[in-house]
């Protein structure tokens, strides 16, 4: 209630630290997919080249 | 494997424009709220973290439900896909509300039914992972994942029905308001809009974060059966 | 066959001795998928009655866990009715899943398993057969430790709303446990699997149960509060053991 009658606090900070963590999180994940993407092709090929010896 | 669509290189471009825009209208667009401050902003990615979240879920075990019926493997590939995308973004749920909890309520976490329940639904995804970890048949380790998954999802509406059922700290945004929840606040139509349209961004980065997941449990699986075949 | 059953086109009905041999004709109870999962039920019950290793081994853990609690929580009268509840079921719950685990187990290891799947029952069958004992055993460990908490703390716990909570949550717990068992014992990691898939899901029961009996256990009985709880709990049971009974079939298949 008395919250009511304060002004607004200044909270942008939080905000800050909130979406630079949920931006990290979602681009760590990209990168992930990526990384793991790269290394599949590579053990693809790897593959594909014994199986034609 | 065959190289990426040209639909999935739109979709691709699509999501990243979605989401910028979607950004845009939060720091910018939208209102700020006048009790808590510039913290109150967090909410609009918050809950489409969680909406994503309880999506990816629902989308595992549909497809759990569908491999139990046709034993066709590209759905336990779809499954694993879900399961991994949901989990991320629950994470990004939990810990943007802690974050933006800590100036509102004065804590990082509060034992609320609501927190509870989606913390519960994080561990479950992760004991599923465990399970499938666990067992070697491919097919087994298929249909036990579609059961848990089953099982498993039906926590999400219990997150969704215990905002209602119990008295609780964690404010309702839509319909009903308990006038003794703190944080809670109306929403104006700039608000609105931008709460929508992140709910809409999200949910069509989740569908592109699937496709490209479904794409690399496909290039795994193909990787492990020329494994098998070499090393025979 | 003692005598042929009744013509089902017949029109009238048939006479008094037919009727009478054609009732001696037809098993016990009505259907073979009942018969199954009453001789599961008593396949269980009969062996531990004979070896007694399940009951003991959840009592003797159950009263250790009593015996933990005492000393990690401050159990003094006062902290001691608010934390009687929890204390309660944090012990059902950890014994209950040392019993869901041997009950599967000892299904896997002697081949039972695979003789019962031989057999031309409903699979379902054999879960509820296995879900009853189970929920037997859980209750019978409650029959125990509830009078020896009683003793041991000098508070009365037979109240009916606290007995009634215990049989919900027990339904609750058990429907589910047996499904993950079956499961879990099938992986590598089967000890430690168990505990990991049944706790996260169980957790509705489980607060529901907890916070239904600290409201049973109260001086004053506050209805309007336990009401919720209880139709949790209820709502949970029965949409459970609904979802294990139609994908228990897919656990079990070879």
């Amino acid at each position: 209630m008395l919250f009511l009658l304060d002004p607004t606090p200044d909270t942008s900070g939080y905000m800050a630290a909130g979406y630079i963590i949920i931006f990290a999180i979602m681009l760590i994940y990209l990168v992930s997919l990526i990384v793991r993407s790269r290394n599949l092709k590579q053990d693809l090929d790897t593959y594909q080249e014994l199986d034609k010896k | 494997m065959e190289p990426k669509p040209r639909a999935l290189r739109i979709l691709d471009i699509l999501t990243i424009a979605l989401i910028l825009v979607a950004s845009v209208m939060v720091f910018f667009y939208a209102p700020m709220e006048v009790v808590m401050g510039q913290v109150q902003r967090i909410f609009y990615f918050h809950t489409s973290a969680a909406w994503i979240g309880m999506l990816g879920f629902i989308v595992a075990a549909l497809v759990g439900i569908a491999y139990l019926r046709t034993h066709d493997q590209k759905w336990d590939i779809a499954a694993v896909a879900s399961v991994e995308i949901g989990m991320v973004f629950t994470l990004i749920a939990i810990i943007g509300g802690a974050i933006w909890a800590r100036p509102i309520w004065n804590t990082w976490w509060t034992w609320d039914p609501r927190l509870i329940t989606v913390t519960i639904m994080e561990l479950i995804y992760a004991a599923y992972l465990m399970l499938r970890n666990g067992i070697e048949d491919p097919d087994r380790r298929a249909r036990f994942g579609a059961v848990y998954a089953i099982v498993g999802v039906i926590t999400v509406p219990l997150t969704f029905f215990s905002i209602r059922i119990f008295r609780t700290i964690h404010p309702v945004v839509i319909g009903g308001s308990d006038p003794n929840a703190t944080g809670a606040f109306d929403m104006t139509p700039r608000m609105l809009q931008t709460f929508l349209f992140s709910l809409f961004a999200f949910t069509v980065m989740y569908v592109d974060l699937l496709w490209n997941r479904i794409r690399l449990g496909r290039l795994a699986e193909m990787v492990e059966e020329l494994k098998l075949k070499v090393t025979q | 066959m003692k005598a042929p059953a009744p013509d089902v086109n017949q029109v009238n009905a048939p006479s008094a001795p037919a009727r009478e041999a054609a009732r001696e004709a037809r098993p016990a109870f009505g259907s073979p998928f009942l018969r199954a999962m009453f001789a599961i039920l008593w396949k269980d019950l009969a062996a531990e009655l004979r070896s007694r290793e399940l009951l003991t081994g959840m009592l003797i853990f159950a009263l250790l866990v009593i015996l933990i609690f005492n000393f990690a929580l401050e159990l003094d009268p006062a902290s001691r009715a608010s934390v009687t509840s929890g204390v309660l079921w944090v012990t059902f719950t950890f014994a209950g899943t040392i019993g869901l685990n041997r009950s599967m187990a000892v299904e896997k290891d002697r081949g039972c398993l695979d003789g019962l799947l031989l057999a031309p029952v409903d699979r379902s069958a054999i879960y509820f057969g296995k879900a009853l004992g189970n929920l037997i055993f859980m209750l019978l460990m409650a029959a125990i430790i509830l009078p020896t908490y009683s003793l041991l703390y000098n508070t009365n716990l037979f109240r009916p709303g606290l007995l009634l909570v215990i049989l919900l949550g027990s339904v609750g717990y058990v429907a589910v446990g047996t499904l993950l068992a079956a499961m879990s014992v099938q992986a590598r990691t089967r000890d430690i699997l168990l505990p990991i898939l049944l706790f996260p899901v169980s957790v509705p029961v489980l607060v529901a149960s907890v916070k239904a009996s600290s409201g049973y256990l109260q001086p004053v009985v506050d209805m309007s509060a336990i009401q919720p709880w209880i139709t949790l709990l209820i709502v949970y049971d029965v949409i459970f053991t609904a979802v294990a009974f139609m994908v228990f079939d897919y656990v079990v298949e070879e």
